[in-house]
C-alpha cells in the first residue's frame, strides 16, 4: 500500500488471489514464448515453414497472456519481445560444437596511421555522427508533420524513427563505394524537407 | 553490387563498430550497470534505515526539519517515498539531500558519488553535459545502423541461425557468438538504440520545431506536448505535503507513489506535485497536482493522454528496464552484457582478421577489462577517500592503457586477473568500512555479484594457455 493512511483496503485474500492469477499467467506466458522458441528451432532442424508459422502464433499468444497477467500490453509486448533473446540459448548449446585447438595462422597486418587515411576516417565520422544527424531530423520531421496524426504523436513519431533513418543514411553511406555521391543525395533530399517544413 | 548484399554491409558495419567501439563499449558496459543504479545506491550507503511507508505527518515533519537544516533559497524541494524503488525516505532541494526516519526525523546526508559517476558516465561519457547528451544519442543512432547492417552482413543468416563452433583458431566461434548475440536480442539492441537517442535528440526536435511553429519558444512547444503546471496566485506559507498525501491516498489510484515535488518554493506560484507510478503503464507517472495547502487541483493527464504524449513519457521506463520490478532489471542486465560482449567481440574480430597486431591487441585488452577493474579500484576508494570519482576513474584507465601499450606482458588475460583481483579489493574494502552493514540484502547481493565475476574472470584467466 502507498503509506499509512486511514483510508480503507482491499481484503488480504483478494490480493492473495490476484497475486495468484498474476504467476500463473506469468509463467503461462513464459511457457509459451518457450514453446516459440522450441518451434523456431523445430523449424530450423526440419527446415519446414510450417513450424515458423506455429512459432509465430505462439509467440502472439505469449503476447496475449504476458498482457493478461501484468495487466497491460505494453509490458507483455516487451516481454515477449525479449525473452526469447534468452531462452534461444537453450537451442544454441544444444548445437554447440568443438574442434581442437590450432594457433591462429593470420601474421598481424601494420595498421595504417597516414595523415590522409586518418582525416578520412574523421571526415567520415563527421558526417556520420553531425551531417547526418540533421538529414535525419530534417527528413523524419518534414514526413511526420505531414502525416494526419495530432501534434504530440507527429512529435513522438519524429523522435522514435530519427535514430532508425540515421542509421539507414549512415548505412548507405558507408556501404557504397562512392561516399561523396551519397552525402551528395541524403543533403538533398535534407533540404527538400527543410524546404518543406519552412513553406507548410 | 546492391547495398543490401553482404560486402556493403560488412564494410558500414565494421567502420562503425571499429572506429567507435571504444565509446560503445563504455557506453554498453556503464547501461549494463546502470540497470542496477539503486541497488548501487543501497549499496554504497547500507546503514541507513529502510522501511515500506511514510505517514502524512512524517512528510511534514521530514520537511519542516529539512527547511531548518537548509534555509538557503531553492526553486524545489523533493519527498522520495520508499516505494520509488529504493526503500528510504529522502527529502531535498535543488542542491542538498538527506536522509529521514520513519518520524520523520533527518538522517545523514545521501553520498552515493561512485553511483553517480557511473550514471554520469552513461548519460554523458563525462563530457560536459549538453554536448555530452548528443554525442551518447548519435552512438544510440549507431546501434540502430549496426543491428540494421549486421543482419544484411550475415550472409547464412538462417542457415547459422543456433551454431556455435567452438575451438581451432577462434575465430569461428568469435563470429558465432557475435552473430548469435546480435539476431537473437536485436528487438532489445534496436530498442536501446532507439530510445537512447532519444535523450539527446528531443532538446534538437524541439528548438527545431520551436524555430518553425512558436518563433523559437520553446517553452510554448513543451506545453502542447506535456500539460503545463497551472499558475497559481497564493499566500506564502510552507506547502502541506502531508495533506496532498492524504488526498492522494483517499482517490484510492491503486498507483504506487514514487516523489513529490514541491515547485517555485517560496513564491505565490507554490504548487505541490506527487508523481505515481501506474501499474501495467509504461510511462514514467501520472502527476497529481495540489496547490499549496495540499487541495488536488487535477492531473497532468499523461495516463490517458495522447499516444503521441504517452509514447513520449515511456521512453525512460522502456530504455532503463525500470518497471515491472527485480525480474526485469535482472533481464536487461543479462540482455546488455550481452550487448556488451557484442561490442568486445566485433571488435575481437576484426584485430583477429588484422592478425592481433600486438599493441592494439593488449591497448583494447586494457580498454575493455581495465575499465572494470578502474570501476571496481575507483568504487573501493569512494570508501575511504573524498577524491573525484570521475578523475580516479579515468586515471585508472589512462594508467591501465599507457601501461599495456609499453608492457609487453600486459596482455588481456593478465588484465582479466587484474580485474578480478580489483573487484575483490572492492568486495574486503566495502566489508573493512561497513562491518556489520555489508551483510544487508541488498549489499550481500551486490557483493556476491562482484564475487560471481571476480571467480569466473580469475577462472578464465588462469585457463588460458
Amino acid at each position: 500500500m502507498l503509506w499509512v493512511d486511514d483510508t480503507e483496503q482491499q481484503p488480504d485474500l483478494f490480493i492473495f488471489n490476484k497475486e495468484i492469477v498474476v504467476a500463473v499467467l506469468t509463467l503461462a506466458g513464459l511457457a509459451l514464448n518457450a514453446l516459440a522458441v522450441l518451434a523456431i528451432y523445430m523449424g530450423w532442424r526440419q527446415a519446414r515453414s510450417a513450424w515458423v508459422w506455429l512459432s509465430l502464433t505462439l509467440l502472439v499468444g505469449s503476447i496475449a497472456v504476458f498482457s493478461a497477467g501484468t495487466v497491460g500490453w505494453e509490458y507483455g509486448l516487451t516481454y515477449a519481445l525479449f525473452i526469447p533473446g534468452l531462452l534461444v540459448w537453450l537451442a544454441i548449446a544444444k548445437e554447440h560444437s568443438n574442434k581442437p585447438d590450432k594457433p591462429a595462422a593470420v601474421a598481424p597486418r601494420p595498421l595504417s596511421f597516414a595523415p590522409k587515411t586518418v582525416f578520412s576516417h574523421i571526415g567520415l565520422a563527421f558526417t556520420v555522427l553531425v551531417l547526418q544527424l540533421i538529414f535525419s531530423v530534417l527528413i523524419t520531421l518534414s514526413i511526420s508533420r505531414m502525416l494526419p496524426v495530432e501534434y504530440t504523436g507527429q512529435l513522438a513519431l519524429t523522435v522514435i524513427l530519427t535514430p532508425v533513418v540515421w542509421g539507414m543514411l549512415s548505412y548507405h553511406l558507408l556501404g557504397r563505394p562512392n561516399r561523396l555521391k551519397s552525402v551528395v543525395q541524403q543533403a538533398a533530399i535534407a533540404a527538400c524537407g527543410g524546404a518543406l517544413l519552412v513553406v507548410s | 553490387m546492391s547495398l543490401f548484399s553482404r560486402q556493403p554491409a560488412l564494410n558500414a558495419h565494421s567502420w562503425a563498430g571499429v572506429f567507435l567501439g571504444v565509446f560503445l563499449y563504455l557506453l554498453c558496459l556503464s547501461g549494463t550497470l546502470v540497470v542496477f543504479n539503486q541497488e548501487f545506491e543501497r549499496w554504497e550507503q547500507p546503514d541507513i534505515q529502510e522501511f515500506d511507508t511514510v505517514s502524512p505527518d512524517a512528510a511534514n515533519a521530514a520537511l519542516n526539519y529539512f527547511v531548518a537544516a537548509e534555509p538557503g533559497e531553492t526553486e524545489h524541494y523533493f519527498l522520495v517515498f520508499p516505494t520509488s524503488g529504493i526503500p528510504r525516505f529522502v527529502v531535498e532541494n535543488d542542491t542538498e539531500a538527506y536522509f529521514a526516519d520513519e518520524q520523520g526525523n533527518l538522517l545523514e546526508k545521501e553520498h552515493f558519488p561512485w553511483s553517480k559517476m557511473l550514471v554520469q558516465l552513461h548519460y554523458y561519457l563525462h563530457l560536459p553535459h549538453s554536448w555530452g547528451l548528443i554525442a551518447v544519442s548519435t552512438l544510440g543512432a549507431v546501434i540502430c545502423m549496426l543491428v540494421i547492417s549486421g543482419f544484411f552482413a550475415h550472409k547464412r543468416l538462417v542457415k547459422d541461425a543456433f551454431r556455435l563452433r567452438r575451438g581451432g583458431s577462434g575465430q569461428t566461434g568469435r563470429i558465432d557468438l557475435h552473430n548469435r548475440f546480435g539476431i537473437w536480442a536485436s528487438p532489445f539492441h534496436l530498442m536501446i538504440g532507439i530510445t537512447g537517442t532519444y535523450f539527446g535528440l528531443a532538446g534538437i526536435v524541439l528548438t527545431l520545431v520551436a524555430q518553425i511553429d512558436t518563433q523559437g519558444d520553446r517553452q510554448a512547444v513543451t506545453d502542447r506536448v506535456f500539460t503545463p503546471e497551472p499558475h497559481l496566485e497564493q499566500p506564502v506559507v510552507r506547502p502541506d505535503v502531508g495533506e496532498a498525501m492524504r488526498q492522494f491516498a483517499a482517490m484510492q489510484t491503486g498507483e504506487v507513489p514514487i516523489f513529490l515535488t514541491v515547485h517555485d518554493v517560496g513564491t505565490p506560484q507554490q504548487l505541490i506535485e506527487l508523481y505515481a507510478q501506474v501499474p501495467g503503464k509504461m510511462i514514467y507517472s501520472e502527476n497529481y497536482r495540489f496547490d499549496v495547502n495540499g487541495q488536488f487541483i487535477g492531473t497532468a493527464g499523461y495516463k490517458d493522454g495522447q499516444w503521441g504524449k504517452q509514447l513520449l513519457y515511456s521512453v525512460y521506463r522502456l530504455h532503463f528496464g525500470d518497471f515491472a520490478g527485480l525480474s526485469v532489471k535482472l533481464l536487461y542486465f543479462i540482455l546488455g552484457i550481452m550487448l556488451t560482449v557484442l561490442c568486445v567481440s566485433g571488435m575481437d574480430i576484426w584485430l583477429a582478421k588484422q592478425g592481433n597486431p600486438p599493441r592494439l591487441s593488449r591497448v583494447w585488452g586494457a580498454m575493455v577489462w581495465g575499465t572494470l577493474a578502474a570501476l571496481a579500484l575507483s568504487a573501493a576508494c569512494s570508501f575511504v577517500t573524498d577524491t573525484s570519482m570521475v578523475v580516479s576513474f579515468w586515471i585508472l584507465l589512462g594508467v591501465s592503457i599507457v601501461a599495456a601499450l609499453f608492457i609487453a606482458p600486459l596482455t588481456a588475460r593478465r588484465w582479466q586477473f587484474i580485474s578480478a583481483i580489483s573487484c575483490v579489493v572492492l568486495i574486503l574494502t566495502h566489508m573493512a568500512v561497513w562491518q556489520g552493514s555489508a551483510f544487508t540484502v541488498n549489499a550481500v547481493g551486490i557483493n556476491c555479484l562482484l564475487a560471481g565475476f571476480a571467480l569466473w574472470a580469475g577462472w578464465r584467466a588462469v585457463k588460458q594457455p
